[in-house]
């Protein structure tokens, strides 16, 4: 069997000392293939938020390692791990984090521009469905459609691994699906690695992976057999 | 209970200790310099309008050509004053090391009029003592002890000390600039006095109103009446100065005032400046604490506690602020601001005077305008439902920003092109910000090149290499015989008692006296060679005044009558009763060409209406010129009168009749005066600008980088190195800065020249501004260094940025 892409060791990470010391994360160990669809579910305070930010090279680890593909994330220093990030990773937030006065087109070539090879930008935009509203600015579109261009983003640079920190979480049911049925699509058209984060259970059926954190610690982990396309999900 | 809201008062001030220190000291900048250089201004004002009482100062003086006698003092006091001998002679003075040209104005020791003030030692009390002027002696470093000689005798400087009438060494009264370098006052025993020769005693009269509240139009019409009644005894009146227009007492007086009247503008520019200043950092904190102020107001806060909650650190700010920048001013400031003026003016002891105007100017508004911008900026964005502000919709997405760019210019170039849109508004304020730092920059940076541009300009005037002014026409193309017969005559009237001289010599002077034709002018009695007598040029002058077109006062215009078809103003044309008028004349005074003006003499009290056909000379050409015959029919003078020479050639002549002689070097020689006088001023403003315009362009560019704190947030997550992102907002900051910095040099200009003739209205002189291009590049230089220590912070900010900012939910 070959290596993970995503691989990771005895991961460790708190914040504060002595008394107000708090671990965050505490011996997580996990590989994620490459090309599978990742989903991470647990309560609020568990350590989702800090997993992903450890893994997107945002915050070092306090032991344990992280490997995405050919590269060691713990051995990084700030420089390399901007290269990691620029090289490798696509991040979408819950809340779009859109530069709010760049169009929608420029909003895309804001990490187009970081990429030596990056996807063409007309073809993104039709395939997110976003062509008609290329020339708008992020207030003049809706939430989902705000979304869509978060992802777009993100995938411009044609990343191996794409991390997504409850994309559907400002979002309605109906807005929801579309997102996820997006990502289904990218998943499968570009080939790359998602790590999705969110409370949504029922959102676990469309991911090759199911990952719990509680209280800091990995509960769970297993490959699903049946992975469902996102418009049977129901919640 | 007190709110809980305070708690976060000190975390507020450290998490934005940037934009509350910049505010801090921006406001102590200010209030420090203006508080400190008003209070010390205003003070000495005040010393300088108590001097009339307190030193007992001449209503004005007159001088004679020879010692009036009883009578002539009687009718003058007749009018209604006393007169108060206080004769003087200008004598060299030199010692080791000493200048060259020293000249110290010799009175004997006085007493109750026109008040000496000792700052060290004391009044000569033996023949070889001798006492000088504190701003000449701290010139030339001359300590009291050092010996001098004074007219030839070796003299010790026993005191240092300030004449009341002589705060300013003006030697004469009709100079441009006054000269604490190479004159002075002297004081002497009564015995010194008589014991110096002299051969060029000046009989000056002080004289003093009995009603000394007269107004000034009685006052001038009483001292016409002076004038006449020394006439009718048969004086010759040689100089005739009201106190309002003495130079000597006046001009350090006005200095204070005016300089003033400068530091209020600046003052009042520095209140616009902070004004934006306040209205972009209030905005910027309420765009901040947008979602807290939301969930405050959702949560049952009332706007009103709001607004006080948000409120309190500004104020507490400008408090602190203000407090600091007064004890600076009053204690620290004050000295040096002093001093700009005791450096070049002999004033009394200082003494500060509390200044109710000046708190209220530099405190007072500076506070209220922060309290009111905060206040009425909070209070327009607190309109916001909380909703509003919980969405952070409180901020108006402006047309400029939302515009439509053409995707043909690069990716880059479009990103910095909507920064710039995004915070216009900022870089509008910052174009303001730095046009205001760039004036005072280049106000500072201008003044010396403007003295040396001054003083060339000046010495144009003087078109020949010596101009004597004369007291009476003294003619040099004479003969051996006539020069023989006046040097009789002038012994015959020099010799107080003639019985001591040899009576066979008294009948030959009184036989070659009796040769002299009275009808004609004097002759010199020295010998010229034909040479200098061939080049010499006649000509003559009159002091006229007629108002400025800036502020109240007169301006002193000087009339020259001189040769048609001249060999010195070769290019002026005086032919068949043609005016001309200098530049500076034409300009100061908005005298046109055709335009009748009318001129008076103050002296006499005529006026005569002139007009002239063209324009002459330098923007310094403070001159009206017209043919020497044209000269003497407008001021009915004899046909062959006339009061000076122009020569390139040095001429012999006796020193009776000389009243000065002008050179060219002279006007250079002003210069360094000036230099010496300004180059402090010029100093203190930059020392004072330079933070200031550090201070402005930091608060206005931080600002900036914190709107887009998040945005670059997400760059970093994106994979953007911390250079690329200072490329995409620091260059557009930097192009702004630079842009601006060049943008704004047609407005300074008109700015400076406008501060320039405003500043002129209290002065004589026509003074226009200069700017070298070496000092438009040293003032871009300055203020580009000044904006690169900006941005090397702005580029550790952005450093700083965490990456979890981008992380962190947003509404």
């Amino acid at each position: 069997m070959s290596d993970p892409f995503l691989d990771i060791k005895g991961l460790c990470k708190h914040y504060g000392e002595g008394e107000a010391k708090v671990e965050v994360l505490r011996d997580i160990t996990l590989g994620i293939n490459a090309g599978e669809v990742c989903v991470l579910l647990g309560p609020s305070g568990s350590g989702k938020s800090t997993f992903l930010n450890l893994v997107g090279g945002l915050e070092p680890a306090d032991g344990g390692t992280i490997r995405v593909g050919q590269t060691m994330l713990t051995d990084l220093h700030d420089h390399d791990l901007v290269e990691y990030r620029r090289r490798e990773l696509g991040f979408v937030f819950q809340f779009y984090n859109l530069v709010p006065d760049l169009t929608v087109t420029e909003n895309i070539e804001v990490c187009q521009y970081l990429s030596p090879d990056p996807l063409p930008i007309d073809e993104l935009l039709r395939s997110l469905g976003l062509w008609e509203h290329r020339r708008k600015f992020p207030h003049e579109i809706s939430g989902g459609q705000q979304q869509r261009c978060a992802i777009g983003r993100a995938l411009v640079k044609n990343p191996n691994l794409l991390l997504c920190d409850e994309p559907t979480g400002a979002l309605d049911y109906k807005t929801s699906k579309e997102i996820l049925e997006l990502m289904e699509q990218v998943n499968r058209q570009y080939g790359c690695t998602i790590v999705i984060v969110t409370h949504n259970d029922a959102i676990k059926h469309m991911a090759h992976r199911i990952l719990r954190l509680r209280d800091g610690q990995l509960v769970g982990d297993e490959a699903n057999a049946n992975v469902l396309p996102v418009r049977e999900l129901t919640w | 209970m007190s709110s809980p809201l305070r708690k976060r008062l000190p975390r507020e001030l450290r998490n934005n200790l940037g934009k509350y220190l910049g505010m801090f000291l921006l406001l102590v900048l200010a209030i420090a310099f203006t508080s400190g250089f008003l209070v010390a201004a205003s003070s000495i004002e005040l010393i300088g309008k108590n001097m009339r009482e307190d030193y007992n100062i001449e209503d004005g003086h007159f001088a004679t050509t020879f010692e009036a006698d009883k009578a002539s003092i009687s009718a003058v006091e007749d009018v209604g004053c006393t007169v108060v001998p206080q004769f003087y002679y200008d004598t060299p003075v030199e010692w080791e090391g000493s200048l060259e040209g020293i000249q110290a104005r010799v009175f004997e020791n006085r007493g109750q009029y026109n008040q000496v003030v000792y700052c060290q030692g004391r009044a000569p009390e033996a023949v070889n003592e001798v006492a000088f002027d504190r701003v000449f002696c701290q010139n030339n470093d001359i300590e009291l002890g050092q010996e001098v000689m004074l007219s030839g005798q070796r003299k010790t400087v026993v005191g240092i000390m300030t004449l009341a009438d002589y705060c300013c060494l003006f030697q004469n009264n009709s100079s441009f600039i006054f000269n604490a370098l190479t004159f002075t006052t002297a004081q002497v025993t009564e015995e010194c006095f008589k014991a110096i020769d002299q051969g060029s005693l000046i009989y000056n009269y002080a004289f003093y109103m009995n009603d000394r509240d007269l107004p000034l139009v009685d006052r001038i019409s009483a001292e016409n009446d002076m004038v006449e009644a020394l006439s009718d005894e048969g004086e010759l009146v040689s100089d005739f100065v009201d106190c309002d227009s003495n130079q000597a007492i006046n001009y350090a007086l006005d200095d204070a005032q005016g300089d003033q009247m400068m530091w209020q503008i600046l003052l009042a520019m520095l209140i616009v400046i902070m004004a934006f200043v306040f209205v972009v950092l209030t905005d910027a904190t309420i765009e901040e604490e947008s979602a807290v102020i939301g969930t405050l107001l959702a949560s049952g806060w009332r706007k009103r506690e709001l607004i006080a909650h948000y409120m309190t650190l500004p104020a507490l700010v400008g408090i602190a602020g203000a407090v600091l920048g007064n004890v600076i001013g009053y204690t620290v400031l004050v000295v040096p601001m002093q001093n700009l003026y005791y450096n070049s003016y002999s004033f009394p002891p200082y003494y500060t005077t509390w200044n109710a105007r000046v708190f209220i100017m530099t405190t007072i508004v500076p506070l209220v305008l922060l309290f009111s911008i905060t206040f009425v900026g909070l209070l327009r964005r607190m309109r916001a439902t909380p909703l509003q502000f919980l969405r952070r919709e409180i901020s108006r997405r402006s047309k400029r920003s939302g515009m439509q760019l053409p995707e043909r210019i690069r990716f880059v170039s479009r990103f910095r092109l909507r920064v710039f849109l995004r915070n216009l508004s900022h870089f509008v304020t910052l174009f303001f910000g730095i046009m205001f730092g760039s004036l005072l920059l280049l106000f500072g940076l201008a003044m010396m090149p403007l003295m040396n541009h001054f003083a060339e300009e000046s010495a144009k005037d003087v078109p020949a290499q010596h101009l004597y002014m004369l007291k009476a026409p003294v003619e040099i193309d004479v003969s051996a015989n006539e020069r023989e017969s006046y040097a009789a005559a002038e012994e015959l009237i020099t010799t107080e008692n003639l019985a001591d001289i040899e009576p066979g010599h008294l009948i030959s002077l009184y036989l070659l006296s009796s040769n002299i034709d009275e009808d004609d002018n004097v002759a010199n009695t020295l010998e010229n060679s034909p040479e200098a007598i061939a080049q010499a040029e006649k000509f003559a002058v009159a002091t006229l005044e007629t108002p400025r077109k800036l502020g109240d006062k007169n301006e002193e215009i000087t009339v020259y009558g001189i040769q048609e078809n001249s060999r010195y103003w070769n290019d002026v044309d005086v032919s068949d009763g043609r005016m001309a008028i200098g530049l500076g004349a034409s300009r100061k005074c908005a005298i046109g060409i055709d335009e009748p003006r009318k001129f008076l003499d103050k002296y006499t009290g005529d006026t005569y209406e002139l007009s002239f056909d063209s324009v002459c000379g330098q923007t310094t050409t403070m001159n009206v010129y017209m043919s020497l015959e044209t000269f003497n029919r407008v001021f009915d003078e004899e046909a062959d009168y006339f009061s000076g020479y122009a020569s390139d050639m040095p001429l012999e002549l006796n020193s009776r009749y000389i009243a000065t002689e002008v050179t060219p070097e002279q006007m250079l020689g002003v210069a360094e005066q000036m230099q010496d006088s300004m180059g402090t001023i010029a100093g203190t403003l930059l020392y004072a600008v330079i933070p200031l315009f550090f201070i402005l362009i930091y608060l206005l560019t931080k600002t900036v980088i914190d709107r887009s704190a998040r945005s670059i947030s997400y760059m970093k997550v994106f994979g953007y190195h911390d250079r690329e992102i200072s490329k995409l907002y620091i260059r557009s900051i930097t192009l702004t800065v630079l842009v601006s910095l060049v943008a704004c040099l047609p407005i300074l200009v008109a700015a400076l020249d406008g501060i320039v003739q405003l500043m002129m209205s209290e002065y004589s002189g026509n003074l226009e501004i200069y700017i070298a291009p070496l000092t438009y590049l040293q003032e871009i230089a300055m203020g580009a260094a000044t904006y690169f220590v900006v941005a090397l912070l702005h580029m550790r900010r952005i450093r700083k940025v965490p990456l979890a900012l981008a992380m962190k939910v947003q509404e």
